[in-house]
């Protein structure tokens, strides 16, 4: 039977669930209806609001991954293995939004989809990183060297993480700078209302998704734990045909 | 670092006129409804992934339920 700390931490989940769901709404029918078309580019720039945040929750997923990751190098434990894991997870599927939302706006901002800009190298080279994570963590078993060694690339993949930020600012390249560095800003008050609420989005989205793979991952290495025991006891755990 | 100073001359240009019909090389409302429809995409795949995984870890669990209940009849039948 579910503990009282379980079934809170399950009430926690639902509340911040159904708290995403309806700021994400929100959130879209702002962009949509209410933030103002940007006077060069016209609507696409409507990728902004999410293009940035994706960035933003990558940045989030690969903090956890880091913090998981350097925690199991210290004192392993299937939780800090587990969360450095969903971590990774969360990076490449946030990635992927950023990286492919982006040559989108670019096609029409730009002209091109693709350009080896700085910013744009080092962001796709971070999310090769953690993809590269997730394929060790698929293929390579889940023994406790398999397990030190992703450990020590989560770390170590941390550290392009402040290059992307940095390489618009030292490099240049054609990546606008809006918010950060010497960038102009944003010109109208519902336009940074729409940012806010694309960061807020992804506040509650990326955790949320952290907490839900930590939670499946944690459930897997207790099961083969549990699965070892048996085998030790002299039972056969393999599924009858 | 390598700067390159810019001179006036380095952004000369000229103006062509168009030939034919002028269009919108990508169509902007086209762009922004594939990176939303991308944004989704993404988050449902997970979700799918997540589901899978779930559905993986439930058949092992299975198997493990049914390794136990045979030892502990086993078990049984040795006392009686």
């Amino acid at each position: 039977m579910a503990s009282a700390r379980t079934r809170s931490l399950d009430a926690l989940f639902y509340v911040l669930l159904v708290v995403t769901a309806v700021v994400f709404v929100g959130e879209i029918l702002f962009i949509f209806l209410k933030a103002p078309i940007e006077a060069r580019m016209g609507i696409v720039q409507k990728i902004f609001y999410f293009h940035v945040p994706s960035w933003y929750g990558m940045y989030i997923g690969a903090a956890a991954c880091f913090v998981g990751s350097l925690g199991y190098l210290v004192r392993p434990t299937d939780l800090r293995d587990a969360f450095a894991r969903a971590g990774a997870e969360t990076a490449v599927a946030f990635g992927a939004i950023g990286l492919i939302t982006g040559p989108l706006w670019g096609a029409k901002a730009w002209g091109t989809f693709w350009t080896w800009d700085p910013r744009l190298t080092t962001a796709l080279l971070s999310f090769l990183i953690y993809l590269a994570y997730l394929v060790l963590r698929a293929f390579a078993g889940d023994g406790a060297g398999e397990r030190r060694f992703a450990a020590a690339l989560g770390v170590l993949g941390a550290a392009n993480l402040p290059i992307i930020h940095y390489s618009v600012q030292k490099w240049g390249g054609q990546h606008p700078m809006v918010i950060t560095g010497s960038g102009g800003g944003l010109g109208h008050p519902d336009m940074k209302i729409a940012l806010a609420g694309g960061f807020i989005c992804f506040t509650l989205l990326a955790p949320l998704l952290l907490w839900a793979r930590t939670r499946l991952e944690l459930a897997r290495s207790r099961l083969l734990r549990a699965e070892g025991d048996a085998v030790d006891l002299g039972l056969d755990t393999r599924t009858e045909a | 670092m390598i700067t390159q100073q810019q001179t006036p001359n380095d952004r000369a240009t000229d103006f062509q006129a168009v030939q034919g019909n002028p269009t919108e090389q990508y169509s902007g409302g086209t762009l922004l409804v594939a990176a939303y429809a991308v944004l989704w995409v993404v988050i449902f795949a997970w979700i799918g992934l997540v589901w899978r995984k779930q559905r993986a870890l439930d058949g092992r669990l299975t198997d493990l339920e049914r390794v136990l209940d045979k030892a502990a009849a086993a078990a049984d039948k040795g006392k009686g």
